[in-house]
């Protein structure tokens, strides 16, 4: 790897301590922005959630209900649990993540994005040619290859709709990439760009490998593509862009520089190296070889290290703002998601060792483990940020439906993560024990139980923060409106 | 953290500073995202993947066959179902998955496999051994209402595949049906000369080591009273076989309507010990009646004993339980002889020279004994779904006869209580 260091250190501190200010932390917007993009994107986003969330929860109360909803293809258990898992990460982030591009290119490369028309081009594709369409053939559940659903984790949409996503990927690539390295802004290039850049082109390499190869490949070739893809929706997809708005929400809503412009460096490079290698993680005990297994797991063990240097970077950079960000709930969501970063980073690390990994594999562990990443850390700073980018699109939210909907998802989903930890732990112990199957079903129904009750605070939680943002306040505050008046 | 941080004013930008930061940018693009994309894609994907067909192609073609078309189009609809978010197809290089299902997954069986079917999440058991543990009735009972079969399933039904009904199939839950008898299928016949062992010669010798104890590790049986034996039994029974063989065992639980032959009616026959342990130890082959050997021996022991205890002398007991006097015993063997010796075998073994063709197997008198009544039933209907058929030629005397007499051969279990 050529040492990009040198040059970057001396000249390219924008928004660190130490270096030059970028323009956005003083509020200015320089360039122009397509705040109805924003909008629509937003709109289209909050639909996404209660709609991927309602299909989590219907899918939740068929563990215990068998016959719920049942009887019907449309309504099965497999086809609904690809619309909850397709629909978070392409309905809900990848509108909250285009909604946060329109809003913070535009003040990153101090220039408009590529071209409105594409922007309404995308949406309409994005929207329409993968949320609904994919929706839409997972309950008409088609035979015919090109449109069936895919048995591939995080590509669960078929692959006529992940022919869209990929024409998707590769607009939004020439949409937002472009403006940030043509005209140079003057203050520099800030990390926030940097994750955006990379995992924009990360994510439209990776993509077709995830949902393409492994069909083209046979059984344990394919498995080690997939487990590429599984790796690379959440680490190289929703982790850069989750980031590249942690990066930017801190230091504007502080007003005070990212920490470390080194420990910046570190961590990104380190992420885009490490967390690749990843995948085979998903596969430890297989028959793929094992120097594969083994390097995925050190891999995982250097993705934990860099997640902590990350974090670490982030709240020292808001160190001081403690008042600050109790009471200013986009701060409060979006630090909430960094504190959960580290946690399920560091979880993460932890069970793909060995010894935990032989336990804690195919069970409910790590259903809770990926709620705490999509749930916990990613949705957690995308309601932050969003909020933020409402705000700013000169758009009012009602604090107090915000602050509701905080505690209501929180505890939801601390319930839900603790009590699928539990269940995973006991399954495993069973599994292990030699009791017979059923044992581990009868034992898991209780968690399941409780999985269904903490959807209700998720839900209701998931709903008060629509309301904050569509609902006006009984009366404007003023703090709220200065800050509006930053535009 | 309540220190006030200098570096909140901003120092002023250096003014006509170089943009040198394309470098970075393009850094960003060709390192971080293409660079990095390669380098995964050829480290975890292409070079795993060469040595994953070096070792599929070690294994001879000839000797695994492919996929039918009705096979995979059952493969297809697991596929789209999405059966693989609940049931892997991976069993791993671990001693409590080897225990459970068999041998491990290895790359040469997912050879046909496109796209692999592993999962990575297990609510119903793993299906890599599935090939010839079920029968075709049971599976597609089960998946017409699985709630029948196990009570305490909580796996969703698929009402669409059928017609109604567990005995109208569609073509769809056929082609499942066809591709659930396929796994594990080369495994099972292949003669075992390919692989050495149930590791992975990459595995740690830790690992490895506790596999290969796996066969000496003693099951632990505890000495447990009658009356534990019997309330563990019937728990066991009520959770596990009341499905099929219905609460009270006389044969007709809700999926009895699926499966041919029909479940035992528990109350009109008799089972001698090892007849039972070996009926589940092994299930009964041709019929939906699968192996329990995820149970521990202690465990069937109680099943057992529990079972026997559904025996009811029927209204027909002061016959039953009087011995046939010797003549009417000699005339019942003499039929036997003539009729049903082919398969029923020379002791009532149901081992005969004609049985070894047929599945399920002829009933073994020596293991089992029926009531009167329903033998008299059976010579009289046949027995649906077996080789066995009815015998119209026999006078009803001589059908008194022969039943006295394959009653006789029972070996009864001692009598533990009264």
């Amino acid at each position: 790897m050529s040492d990009p260091q040198e040059s970057v250190q001396t000249k390219h501190h924008a928004g660190h301590k130490g270096g030059p200010p970028l323009s956005f932390v003083a509020g200015a917007k320089a360039a122009h922005v397509e705040t109805q993009l924003i909008r629509a994107h937003v709109f289209a986003a909050l639909a996404g959630l209660i709609l991927a969330a309602l299909f989590g929860t219907a899918v939740a109360i068929k563990l215990v209900h068998p016959d719920f909803l049942g009887g019907q293809m449309a309504s099965a258990w497999g086809s609904m649990r690809a619309s909850h898992t397709q629909g978070i990460l392409f309905g809900w982030l990848g509108n909250t993540f285009l909604a946060f591009l329109y809003f913070v290119v535009p003040r990153l490369g101090n220039r408009a994005v590529m071209s409105r028309r594409l922007g309404w081009t995308v949406f309409a594709l994005w929207n329409g040619g993968v949320v609904l369409l994919g929706w839409l053939l997972v309950a008409i559940n088609p035979t015919n290859f090109f449109w069936a659903i895919k048995p591939l984790e995080w590509t669960e949409f078929p692959l006529a709709v992940n022919f869209v996503t990929e024409f998707c990927l590769v607009l939004i690539a020439l949409q937002f990439i472009p403006p940030l390295l043509r005209k140079p802004n003057e203050d520099g290039i800030y990390v926030s760009s940097w994750y955006i850049i990379g995992g924009l082109v990360f994510t439209l390499l990776a993509f077709p490998v995830g949902s393409l190869v492994p069909q083209l490949v046979p059984g344990a070739i394919g498995a080690a593509f997939s487990g590429l893809w599984i790796h690379d929706a959440i680490g190289l997809f929703v982790t850069p862009l989750a980031l590249a708005m942690a990066y930017y929400i801190f230091p504007v809503r502080t007003g005070q520089p990212i920490h470390s412009h080194f420990l910046s460096m570190i961590g990104f490079w380190l992420l885009f190296f490490a967390y690749p290698l990843n995948g085979t993680h998903h596969y430890v005990y297989s028959s793929i070889p094992m120097d594969t297994q083994r390097a995925a797991i050190v891999a995982s063990l250097i993705m934990g290290l860099d997640v902590i240097l990350v974090v670490l970077n982030l709240l020292l950079s808001l160190r001081g703002q403690a008042a600050k960000v109790r009471g200013d709930v986009s701060l409060l969501f979006v630090w909430t998601g960094v504190v959960f970063y580290l946690v399920v980073s560091l979880q993460g690390s932890l069970q793909a060792l060995m010894p935990l990994q032989r336990h804690i594999h195919f069970t409910d562990w790590v259903i809770g483990h990926s709620h705490l990443a999509m749930l916990g850390f990613a949705s957690f700073i995308s309601l932050g940020s969003l909020i933020h980018v409402w705000q700013r699109s000169r758009f009012v939210y009602n604090q107090a439906y915000m602050n509701l909907s905080y505690w209501l998802i929180l505890g939801g989903l601390t319930v839900m993560v603790i009590d699928l930890s539990v269940a995973g732990l006991i399954q495993g112990e069973l599994w292990a024990s030699g009791a017979p199957w059923l044992e581990s079903v009868r034992a898991s129904i209780p968690y399941w139980w409780i999985r269904v009750a903490s959807a209700v605070p998720l839900l209701l939680g998931f709903t008060a923060y629509i309301a904050g943002l569509l609902v006006k306040p009984t009366n404007l505050s003023e703090t709220s409106l200065q800050e509006n008046n930053h535009g | 953290m309540a220190e006030t941080n200098p570096n909140a004013t901003k120092p002023d930008r250096e003014p006509n500073q170089p943009t040198h930061w394309f470098g970075l940018a393009y850094l960003l693009i060709f390192v971080a995202g293409v660079g990095f994309f390669l380098l995964s894609f050829i480290a975890l994907g292409v070079l795993p993947g060469v040595r994953l067909a070096e070792s599929m192609a070690s294994y001879p073609k000839n000797e695994m066959s492919d996929y039918t078309l009705a096979e995979l189009r059952g493969r297809h609809i697991y596929a789209r179902m999405g059966c693989a978010l609940c049931h892997s197809q991976q069993v791993r290089f671990l001693p409590a998955d080897i225990r459970r299902w068999g041998a491990p997954t290895e790359a040469w069986e997912t050879r046909y496999d496109f796209p692999q079917l592993w999962g990575t999440r297990r609510i119903g058991p793993d299906l890599a051994r599935e090939a010839g543990v079920r029968s075709k009735d049971w599976q597609l009972t089960h998946l017409f209402k699985p709630q029948w079969i196990v009570p305490d399933s909580v796996m969703p039904a698929f009402p669409w595949l059928f017609n109604g009904r567990p005995d109208r199939p569609t073509a769809d839950a056929l082609d499942l049906v066809a591709y659930l008898q396929t796994l594990g299928r080369a495994r099972q016949s292949s003669t075992g000369k390919h692989f050495k062992s149930h590791t992975d010669m990459d595995m740690s010798p830790l690992i490895a080591n506790e596999i290969n104890v796996l066969d000496e590790l003693a099951f632990i049986n505890p000495q447990q009273t009658h009356n534990q034996l019997i309330a563990r039994g019937r728990l066991l029974f009520v959770r596990n076989c009341t499905g099929c063989h219905g609460p009270s065992g006389d044969g007709k639980g809700p999926a009895a309507i699926g499966l041919l032959p029909k479940p035992a009616n528990l109350l009109r026959s008799r089972f001698s010990t090892p007849g039972l342990a070996q009926i589940l130890w092994n299930g009964v082959a041709g019929s939906s009646m699968p192996a329990w050997r995820e149970f521990t021996s202690g465990d069937l022991a109680s099943l057992a004993n529990y079972v026997q205890t559904l025996h009811i002398d029927s209204d027909v007991s002061s016959v039953d339980n009087t011995p046939a006097p010797a003549p009417t015993l000699a005339q019942g063997a003499v039929i036997y002889t003539k009729n049903c010796l082919r398969c029923h075998g020379v002791e009532g073994k149901g081992n005969g020279p004609d049985s070894t063709t047929l599945l399920p197997r002829p009933a073994n008198f020596t293991e089992v004994q029926f009531d009167t009544e329903q033998i008299l039933q059976v010579l009289h209907e046949g027995v649906a779904g077996t080789a066995m058929p009815a015998w119209p030629n026999l006078t009803t005397s001589e059908k008194q006869a022969v039943s006295a007499f394959v009653r006789s051969i029972f070996n009864a279990p001692k009598e533990q209580n009264p």
